[in-house]
């Protein structure tokens, strides 16, 4: 009963225009991150250039060196008799004679560094066969020497993913419970208003109907949280150089639950606002204050992201009201105790059914009551049919 | 207790107000039941307790004998006075859902959906959204939606109110069809003339309460007075009854108001002999002349009550 009422809502939402506009919207944004994610810094992972060096007289000699396969450029070598002839029908970039890189015009800086590397390796080995040395010898003497980086202002290359990521679940965690929320809200309206709420209640309980609804939005509103995680944590994938913290990667579940949490939380409050109102214009109005605590979770955590540990962000994620914002921001930032986490999570998972229970009652009883708007108390102190 | 709906002195206030304030009902199968009365009188909220939708302050209302539950209100067919469909969703695909949400498998839903749209009309609409329907056509729906899943009871509130006639006469025939196969029917309405010719039994309310209950038939005849109409063929001077009061008189045709008791053998040998007759009717007064007061008294006291 309750799986017929959620899937007329997954079916008639996701065929609204709203919906596959906003999730494709999501989808391309996601895959558009992650491409120039990857672009920027990824460099390493391009293929090698291809290039043609010509080698004249003396510089023959290093054909052999040439051939040693490198990351950056993939060089054919060739023998020729004339730079200038060669530059002319365009056979080579660059040309060497043994003592002196030789140009058609400006030089290519990186194949010019790549030139001379080569042949002073080259020569290195040369020496050092020299003076007796093997070549694992010369590996050892030119072994690099590691060194420690310090920054005085104790910032990390790790800090800019962290922070981005705890930007993305707390924006993403806001847009997606006021969009949700908003949606269930005008639901509500449109059955009170059309008053087709009299059919169903003649079928099913309220209890029934408010449940099936969550359920049916709550899923599509989870499956476009997932696409969002999956299009970030392929992005994070994608980063090269730049190590992803442990703590990203633990914000992940976190964030999907106290999104589900969250929902549950958010969702009967919103149901709740629209049953108390008769007309979608009405609507708009009663939703506002459901919407502040949103609102001041993500202030919050916006304001305290270079003191993740500030009493007011550790206050906001034990509160249910502000920790779907605030929990996955602080896990994701910083490295909160584990307790803490634990303990908001059990605060939010315990506040969910109570207010289910409180804001069902004032569904149940504002839903057919026409006209005016029910007055949240008398609402609440109005005995409950259904 | 004889089957079907038994409603037993059911009661209901709002605030200081008694919407219900002792109502008793009996809906047996096959039995089309008038629940009348003027609008404010209680007859929605009576309904929705029956549907589960309220929950009444004290009283009993049974099915067969035993409490309505959830799986007993599967089987009712609810037509509430405020019609209310999703005017976004097609016609099929929302006549099949309410079949669901009545408990009926996916593809009978679907099958009786198609049913009874085709049985309404609406064959040539049925993927089209219902705000694309005119008003007359959401009521077709609105009936089918209370028929699809073929159920033992009807609860109608208000079932003409609206109504073109051509969609009025269908809803006639299909109530009438559906009580000769064996469902009871009850139907509200506060327009005693356009139901008192196809109901068994009226239960007439006011302010919550019963004031009269019974076949039309013998309600009109324990009414204290009789109806005389005549027409004469000629001018009959001022002709007057032996008793009763006059409404109309015109010199060759005469409406008057005659006490039940008196002898109408004698009213009528008065009439004849006062001219040549072309006409004469004696008739109880019927069930909106009888209960005018009651009705009209309480409709000042203005629509619904906030339910």
């Amino acid at each position: 009963m309750i799986w017929t009422i959620a899937k007329r809502e997954i079916v008639t939402r996701a065929r609204t225009t709203s919906f596959k506009v906003l999730t494709a919207i999501l989808f391309l944004g996601v895959i558009a991150a992650a491409v120039a994610i990857s672009t920027i810094t990824g460099g390493d992972d391009e293929a090698a250039e291809e290039v043609t060096i010509g080698l004249i007289g003396e510089g023959v000699e290093y054909a052999d060196a040439f051939a040693v396969p490198n990351e950056q450029f993939d060089a054919e070598i060739i023998t020729i008799d004339n730079a200038q002839a060669a530059f002319d029908d365009g056979s080579i970039d660059v040309a060497f004679d043994g003592s002196t890189v030789i140009w058609e015009g400006f030089s290519w800086p990186s194949l010019d560094a790549y030139v001379r590397t080569t042949v002073t390796q080259s020569e290195f080995v040369e020496r050092a066969n020299d003076q007796g040395l093997a070549p694992t010898d010369l590996a050892e003497l030119f072994a690099p020497v590691e060194l420690e980086e310090e920054r005085l202002d104790g910032s990390e290359d790790e800090q800019g993913v962290r922070i981005a990521a705890a930007m993305v679940s707390t924006v993403a965690t806001l847009v997606l419970l006021q969009t949700w929320g908003s949606f269930l809200t005008m639901g509500v309206v449109e059955e009170k208003s059309s008053r087709v709420v009299e059919v169903l209640l003649s079928h099913i309980p309220a209890r029934s109907l408010l449940t099936g609804k969550i359920l049916g939005l709550g899923l599509l509103a989870l499956f476009q949280m997932a696409i969002l995680v999956s299009g970030v944590a392929l992005a994070l994938l994608l980063l090269q150089g730049i190590e992803v913290p442990d703590g990203v990667w633990n914000a992940v579940p976190i964030l999907l639950i106290t999104f589900v949490l969250g929902f549950g939380f958010y969702a009967a409050i919103f149901a709740a606002v629209g049953s108390t109102v008769s007309r979608q214009e009405d609507a708009q109005s009663a939703q506002l204050p459901v919407m502040l605590p949103l609102f001041v979770g993500y202030g919050i955590a916006i304001a305290s992201i270079s003191n993740p540990d500030s009493i007011l962000l550790r206050i906001a994620s034990f509160v249910p009201f502000t920790s779907p914002m605030v929990l996955p921001f602080r896990v994701a930032l910083a490295d909160p105790p584990l307790w803490e986490i634990a303990v908001a999570l059990l605060v939010l998972a315990v506040s969910v059914p109570l207010v289910l229970r409180f804001a069902g009652a004032i569904y149940r009883t504002s839903l057919l009551k026409v006209g005016t708007r029910v007055p949240i108390l008398e609402a609440i102190r109005s005995r409950s049919d259904g | 207790m004889a089957g079907g709906l038994a409603v037993t002195d059911l009661k209901r206030s709002f605030g200081d107000l008694r919407a219900v304030d002792g109502v008793d009902l009996h809906v047996p199968p096959g039995e089309l039941i008038g629940f009348l009365g003027a609008n404010g009188a209680g007859k929605t909220t009576t309904m929705r307790m029956i549907l589960g939708i309220l929950q009444p302050d004290t009283g009993e209302i049974t099915w067969n004998g035993t409490p309505v539950d959830a799986e007993v209100r599967n089987r009712i067919g609810y037509m509430p006075q405020e019609r209310g469909l999703y005017a976004r969703m097609k016609v099929h695909e929302q006549v099949t859902y309410f079949g669901r949400l009545a408990g009926l498998e996916s593809a009978v839903a679907s099958e009786r959906a198609s049913y009874w749209i085709e049985r309404l009309g609406l064959e040539e609409r049925r993927d089209d959204l219902v705000q694309e329907l005119s008003g007359g056509n959401q009521q077709r729906v609105q009936l089918a939606v209370s028929l699809v899943h073929d159920p033992e009871l009807l609860v109608l509130d208000e079932p003409f109110a609206g109504l073109d006639p051509i969609a009025a006469d269908t809803m006639r025939e299909i109530v009438r069809e559906r009580a000769a196969d064996g469902a009871g029917v009850l139907l509200s309405s506060h327009q005693l003339n356009v139901v008192e010719g196809m109901c068994d039994r009226v239960v007439i309310v006011s302010e919550g309460r019963e004031v009269a209950a019974g076949r039309p038939i013998d309600l009109r005849a324990a009414a204290p007075t009789r109806r005389m109409e005549v027409t004469w063929s000629e001018d009959v001077g001022h002709w007057r009854p032996i008793d009763g009061t006059v409404i109309e008189f015109t010199g060759t045709s005469a409406v008057v108001e005659l006490p039940a008791q008196s002898d109408m053998s004698e009213q009528i040998g008065h009439a004849v002999a006062a001219g040549e007759v072309s006409m004469l009717s004696v008739e109880p007064p019927s069930l909106a002349d009888i209960f005018a007061d009651t009705i009209t008294s309480a409709e000042v006291e203005t629509a619904e009550v906030s339910e």
